[in-house]
């Protein structure tokens, strides 16, 4: 019995372990990561000889070329996103490679030098940046990821950050140092930062928060934080110090944005001592905070519930002989910081006016400019007619409306049988969910002041589907 | 109700008469038909009578008193073909039939071949399609067979019942997870030889083992003296999920000392199956041994322990397959030369089952078995906290993304120049980047190390932001049951038995590989809203750096208490049968958790509520014997069932929380049939109907491109958002009935001619509520009613035909082919495109509908997605060879081919759940390929399975 146990479980074990071979083992070796360094048999350009060569209307770049620099962005903090940042090997010029790809920094780690195949792609000087991308809507945009890898090409060179770093003052913000990796000395941030978060959703400009840096000698710089910043939800801190990061520009606006948390370097004390009685810190996720995300501002209502914080002001102040379109709704709930709305759902039939309102008390005569805000997306775009203090209006075409803010002059061109501006409805909305900020440039025109009459009426396009909030109609 | 359900158990028995007639005797002898060997332990039956006798050491059995005409003697064992013989019983001769020859049974040769379907899609997420061949395995209906052997592979399933609404048991002990209600084939998966004493009894038919569920109840008996004694290797072939496989086995027989054992190894592997990158690695290890301490006690003790490891296949789009092939899996990648597959199902559970049986007396007796069962089942998966979606069929990555565009005014532009140029450029990208890039993994979780040159020259861990990690459940699980068995009288059987099983199941995420980065961070960071501690996975460890083996991500235990009895009479009578059975139990389930979740802070850590639920069931059914070969049989049934712990807790892996109102299943269920068994001609037809109501289900999804909404005004943020995602379904009502026929005839003693059809109706009988759980932004979200009512139930062919010719021939060869036609298969209905939301548009304040969405469009985008009916023809045969004159030692050979045509079809496939509405729905719909499809499972295409074996 028991012989023939054992010899049956020996007969059992071998057959069943005959072929214990030849199966995957689920064990796997460390893939071999070995850089090779790519070999470029077409010509190296300088950066310089491209950005002197790109000019402000996007251009195809033809002809098998490439460039070098050394990457100085990162997403890895998500304060940058879609955009590369890249410095020139010699470190005399910084521009942008935009990429339809996220986590970037996963493969382009900040140091890293490449090198950027330019045939297929556009270049344009755009806020005195130089951009390379793809063409989007007449303007450098962002390259398909399935490019991106043949475009950006890694070289084996890595750089340490320190290597790549230029220490500057606010003293040095310039043209030539945008798109830089730079380190601001003996910096911090202003009073009136001072008690927010780094992002603050009460108060953002195109969908991100700027805070203002400043230094002893009261030079100012733009620094801005998107919700997707790794520091956004932590408070901004009152010391002074190094803050690294990149030197950007928009419009005429310098901003610099830091990377990651690990950038705002602020260890020394505060220049000039702490503030007076910092406000509390905002509770950034309080959807209840019904604070304007505009700046403290000088200006009043345009019209009659022009916040539409009363929806009976509102109505009450329009003009009822041409009444308000059914398509205009109330948006409760639905304005800046959870306030009231105005919400335009629905498609004109005609190019409408969505309604006209009469000038309330105390529109001031020398009034600048006209802002309110926008949220949403709309096949065609807005048009504002601004009533003269004399007669017939000026037309505000607004047009093409992304995530950015738009400050819109009056159409000079006008109406031959009235003299009045013409409307335009061409462009299309689409704010990416976030309140972008419209202002009416007025400083060349005087304003329909007398209460009572009308003074300002909004337009939309026919046909095409609307589905916009608009708020806190503004004149200062 | 508790009080009917005891006095039923009381009331039944009833003691009936029995009347005297003229008998005289009946014997034979059984020998193997290759051998000549005599055979023991041959059950020979008189039909419709209460006669049965087994067989002695030399084959020989008795019939002491035979009731005078014409009889029906029915010879049968495992193993071998059961034989009728048509016999003349004449009053005071004693009838001596003489040699009465056994055949080997081809059927048991076709079991190895089965095996290789029934666990192949087992358990997978998102399947929602398992056959029911593998409870079917020893059946001997030719309907049956033909479920198992034939419609198998497309994945029928008998009466459209999910394998939840069987039993399966090994000595009585449930192998049934109590998380989902289904057997773990993998547990014994391989040793078909230590397995093969099976019953199975269809639908309510009485066992003796179990109360059962309405699709039927699978014994598998490993008392090591029933093995016939022998020793057999085998050695197989396939082109299956598996490649090779070995097993051996040894059964030793009683020896004088009372001691019988049985030992049985297997292997099977494959570097690669059917499908791409799918490899294979199993091995399984039976013993079993009994000692017979007297004529009344004998002890039996059986372990069984399977390892079985498998790289699982992607379901696939419709555009992806166009563009990659149905073989084609998107879960590999290269690494080193080799294909790695990222989702592994690696199972080892072993178990120990002690018996005591216990012959009471000649008429009672009392099995008494102690289980214990303990081990692993993970699933692995890539995560990535750090880095983009690996998974190269990711949408955006595709040319549908581009094909199905629409502007913002919600103009179609998928065929602009720019979209058509962009759509051909990521056809071309795909098919460069159609594997997981392992290497670009390593790259992402390791920096650069440089020499004074700044020069590359290595790479060191950094941190790790794409991981392999597996899901892991590790049960430990107690049963205990007590099974009797007596006849009361000389009509009346009693079945009584009662179980305990108590389950802790613990179950966590496991760090596998940190792909080459030296940590990783344990945080979730697919959370809308960050911030407070809310993506921690544990707050009371927070920030955690998690390496190789830590648990990490979510812990939590599950406990299950469960008690069960059922008592059963049945009464045989020459006319009649019938039968009677009630049961009751106790089902307890509880959810402890072990991390405190950020994001439940308060719901997370420490025990919840305990769901307790008390159910019951009868049934009763009736054979009627028309005459010695015509009957007419029929069952009937309703009961109680508690739901699966898996439908008990809608967020298991992060809270306690229970579903709302969760309720006991309720299923009715009924058949009839009419039977014929004659020696040459075998038919039966069977019509069936069964309700489930109440129902509770729970699917988790990982869903790309689901609509995700903001907590506090439910509107939609983000409609790219990745999520895990619970949607929870109660309320629904399944009907199931439909027709079933087999018919087999002898036409020659040589050529045997097989028919089967199953002509089914599977639909939803409600409208049942539906609410999707996302952790993302912490939300439960409920949708209203579904209406689910008269689509179709999916994951099997509601239809299915077969026509088959065996021809056996004298010199032990045999070959058969039969041709099957499979129909009516659909595809899983997502529950949430079929609620009033899908309709409503999100930007109008007042709630109105879309525009162009009326009923007649709703429904046209919402139509069920029939399969294209599939015709498979499958081949068998085989022959074998005695080696000796003196033993019984043969050798042998089975091969099967299936599908030779090599027909391509979709088994099965579901539709991704997306928050999609009536716009998102038509526009995807517009252009060539659709970027949100339904994903589809394949059948195999040819396949062959070839096996040698060796008895001796």
């Amino acid at each position: 019995m028991k012989a023939n146990f054992l010899k049956s479980i020996f007969f059992v074990a071998l057959s069943a372990a005959l072929f214990t071979s030849c199966v995957n083992d689920d064990d796997y070796s460390i893939p071999n990561l070995e850089c090779n360094e790519p070999v470029i048999t077409e010509t190296l350009k300088t950066v310089e000889a491209i950005y002197n060569q790109a000019t402000p209307t996007a251009t195809l770049y033809s002809g098998a070329d490439y460039i070098e620099g050394h990457i100085v962005s990162s997403d890895k903090g998500g304060n940058f996103y879609k955009v590369i940042y890249i410095n020139s090997t010699d470190g005399e010029i910084g521009f942008s490679i935009a990429v339809n790809a996220t986590k970037t920094s996963n493969k382009y780690v900040v140091g890293r030098k490449v090198y950027i195949k330019l045939d297929g792609l556009y270049t344009q000087i755009r806020n005195n940046t130089l951009q390379i991308g793809a063409l989007y809507n007449g303007n450098v945009g962002q390259i398909a990821t399935a490019d991106v890898e043949k475009v950006l090409i890694r070289s084996c060179e890595v750089f340490e950050e320190s290597m790549l770093v230029k220490e500057i003052t606010l003293a040095d913000i310039n043209n030539s140092n945008i798109g830089k990796l730079v380190e601001l000395q003996n910096v911090q941030f202003a009073d009136d930062a001072l008690g927010q978060t780094y992002y603050n959703a009460t108060n953002v400009i195109g969908g991100e928060t700027n805070h203002i840096i400043t230094d002893a000698t009261g030079a100012t710089l733009i620094f801005r934080t998107g919700s997707f910043a790794e520091y956004a939800a932590k408070p901004v801190s009152s010391n002074s110090g190094k803050i690294r990061g990149v030197l950007t520009k928009f419009n005429n606006d310098f901003q610099f944005v830091a990377r990651y948390f690990k950038d705002i370097n602020l260890t020394e004390d505060r220049i000039g001592g702490e503030p007076v009685d910092p406000t509390d810190p905002t509770d950034p996720t309080d959807p209840t905070d019904p604070t304007d995300p505009t700046d403290p501002t000088n200006g009043v209502l345009l019209f009659g519930g022009g916040d539409f914080e009363s929806w009976s002001d509102f109505t009450n102040a329009i003009n009822s002989q041409f009444g308000l379109k059914p398509y205009a709704i109330e948006g409760p709930g639905n304005g800046i910081g959870g306030s009231n709305a105005l919400h335009l759902s629905g498609t004109p039939t005609q190019n409408d006016y969505v309604f006209t309102v009469k000038a309330p008390a105390g529109i001031p005569a020398n009034a600048t400019k006209i802002t309110f805000w926008v949220k949403g997306t709309a096949g065609k775009s807005l048009s504002l007619n601004v009533n003269r203090s004399t007669t017939g209006f000026e037309a505000f075409n607004v047009g093409d409306l992304g995530v950015n803010a738009v400050t819109i002059n009056k159409n000079t061109e006008l109406n031959p049988s009235t003299g009045s501006g013409a409307n335009q409805y061409t462009g299309v909305i689409n704010t990416n969910n976030q309140w972008v900020k419209i202002t009416l440039n007025i400083s060349d025109m005087s304003v329909m002041t007398t209460a009572g009459s009308d003074s300002f009426s909004l337009k939309v396009g026919k046909e095409v589907v609307y589905d916009l909030y608009l708020d806190n109609f503004m004149i200062e | 109700m508790k009080k009917l359900v005891i006095s039923m158990f009381l009331v039944l028995q009833v003691v009936f008469a029995w009347s005297q007639e003229k008998t005289a005797g009946v014997t034979g002898k059984v020998v193997d038909s290759k051998t000549q060997k005599p055979l023991e332990s041959v059950v020979a039956t008189i039909q419709n009578t209460t006669l049965t006798a087994l067989t002695n050491q030399d084959g020989v059995f008795v019939f002491e008193k035979v009731v005078v005409g014409d009889q029906l003697l029915e010879i049968s064992t495992t193993g071998y073909s059961r034989q009728l013989l048509s016999i003349s019983v004449t009053e005071g001769s004693a009838l001596d039939l003489g040699t009465i020859v056994l055949e080997y049974d081809n059927t048991s040769e076709q079991q190895l071949s089965l095996i290789t379907i029934t666990e192949n899609d087992l358990g997978d997420d998102n399947s929602g399609s398992e056959s029911t061949a593998g409870l079917l395995q020893a059946t001997r209906d030719v309907f049956q067979q033909a479920a198992a052997f034939n419609w198998g592979q497309a994945r029928f399933r008998i009466r459209g019942l999910d394998n939840e609404y069987g039993k399966t048991m090994i000595n009585g002990i449930s192998m049934d997870k109590v998380y989902d209600g289904r057997p773990q084939y993998s547990n014994w998966g391989g040793l078909n030889d230590a397995t093969r004493n099976q019953e199975f009894t269809m639908g309510l038919a009485p066992s003796e083992y179990t109360f059962g569920g309405a699709l039927g109840t699978q014994e598998i008996n490993t008392r090591a003296s029933i093995y016939r004694p022998g020793s057999r290797v085998s050695f197989s072939g396939t082109n299956t999920n598996y490649s090779w496989r070995t097993m051996a086995t040894h059964a030793s027989g009683m020896d004088k000392n009372g001691w019988a054992y049985v030992i049985s190894g297997s292997r099977r592997w494959a570097k690669e199956g059917y499908f791409e990158g799918t490899d294979y690695s199993a091995n399984s290890f039976f013993a079993s041994v009994e000692k017979r301490i007297n004529d009344s006690h004998s002890l039996n003790l059986t372990a069984i322990y399977g390892q079985n490891s498998r790289g699982k296949n992607s379901p696939n789009s419709q555009e992806v397959s166009d563009l990659a092939g149905i073989k084609y899996n998107s879960y590999w990648g290269w690494q080193n030369g080799k294909k790695r597959n990222s989702r592994d199902k690696d199972v080892e559970e072993p178990m120990f089952i002690l018996s005591h049986y216990w012959k009471i007396s000649d008429k009672t007796k009392l099995n008494t078995n102690v289980a214990y069962q303990f081990g692993s089942i993970g699933n692995s998966r890539l995560d990535f906290n750090g880095a983009n979606n690996p998974d190269p069929t990711y949408y955006r990555n595709l040319p549908s993304y581009y094909t199905t565009a629409h502007d913002a005014g919600g103009e179609y532009i998928g065929d602009s120049e720019q979209n058509v140029l962009d759509a051909e450029k990521y056809r071309l990208y795909f098919l460069e980047n159609r594997q997981i890039n392992w290497d670009a993994i390593y790259d992402g979780n390791t920096v650069a190390v440089t020499d004074a040159n700044q020069q590359e020259i290595g790479r060191t861990p950094g941190e790790s932001l794409t991981i392999l990690y597996e899901d892991r459940t590790d049960d430990k699980q107690w049963t205990a049951n007590m099974l009797l068995s007596s006849q009361l009288s000389e009509n009346v059987i009693l079945n009584a038995g009662a179980n305990y099983r108590k389950l802790q199941s613990e179950n966590y995420q496991r760090v596998l590989d940190l792909l080459g980065g030296a940590y990783y961070n344990d945080i979730d960071a697919f959370l809308l809203q960050k911030g407070n501690g809310r993506e921690q996975s544990d707050l009371d460890n927070p920030d955690r750096q998690v390496v190789v083996g830590d648990k990490f991500g979510y812990r939590y235990l599950l406990h299950a208490d469960i008690v069960d009895a059922f008592t059963q009479f049945k009464f045989t009578y020459s006319k009649f049968d019938f039968y009677l059975a009630q049961s009751f139990s106790r089902t307890q389930y509880q959810r402890e958790g072990i991390y405190r979740n950020g994001n439940y802070a308060n719901s997370s850590k420490g025990n919840s509520a305990k769901a307790i639920f008390e159910n019951f069931g009868f049934k009763g059914g009736m054979t009627y014997k028309i005459n010695g070969r015509n009957y007419l049989d029929f069952n009937g049934g309703y009961m109680t069932k508690a739901p699966t712990m898996r439908n008990t807790f809608p967020n298991v892996r992060l809270n306690n929380n229970i579903v709302p109102n969760l309720q006991s299943e309720a299923i009715v269920s009924a058949d009839a049939s009419y039977i014929i068994r004659t020696p040459k001609l075998k038919a039966k037809i069977t019509g069936y109907y069964s309700r489930i109501t109440n129902s509770t289900d729970i699917g988790f999804y990982f869903a790309e491109g689901i609509g995700i909404l903001d907590e506090t005004t439910n509107t939609l943020v983000n409609n790219n958002g990745n999520a895990f995602v619970a949607e929870i379904v109660t309320g629904l009502t399944k009907l199931n009935m439909g027709g079933e026929f087999g018919i087999e005839y002898q036409f020659t003693s040589t050529i045997k001619g097989t028919a089967s059809a199953a002509y089914g109706q599977y639909t939803y009988d409600s409208n049942p509520n539906v609410k999707l759980n996302v952790d993302t932004n912490r939300s439960v979200i409920d949708y209203g009613q579904s209406t689910m009512k008269n689509y179709k139930q999916a994951g099997m062919p509601q239809q299915a035909y077969s026509v088959g010719l065996e021809y056996r021939d004298p010199k032990y060869w045999w070959i058969g082919a039969n041709a099957n036609y499979l129909a009516d298969n659909y595809v899983d209905i997502s529950p949430l495109l079929r609620t009033a939301n899908f309709f409503k548009n999100a930007a109008d304040p007042d709630g109105f509908p879309f525009e162009g969405a009326t009923e007649e469009s709703g429904r046209k985008l919402l139509k069920q997605e029939k399969f294209d009916p599939v015709t498979l023809l499958n081949i068998v045969g085989g022959k074998s060879w005695r080696t000796s004159n003196k033993n019984r030692n043969t050798i042998g050979f089975f091969a099967s081919i299936n599908n030779v045509l090599d027909k391509t079809y979709k088994s099965g496939g579901f539709e991704q759940a997306r928050n999609a509405n009536f716009q998102q729905l038509s526009q995807d719909m517009e252009g060539p390929a659709r970027s949100f499809g339904p994903k589809y499972f394949y059948g195999y295409g040819r396949t062959f399975f070839v096996n040698l074996y060796y008895n001796f």
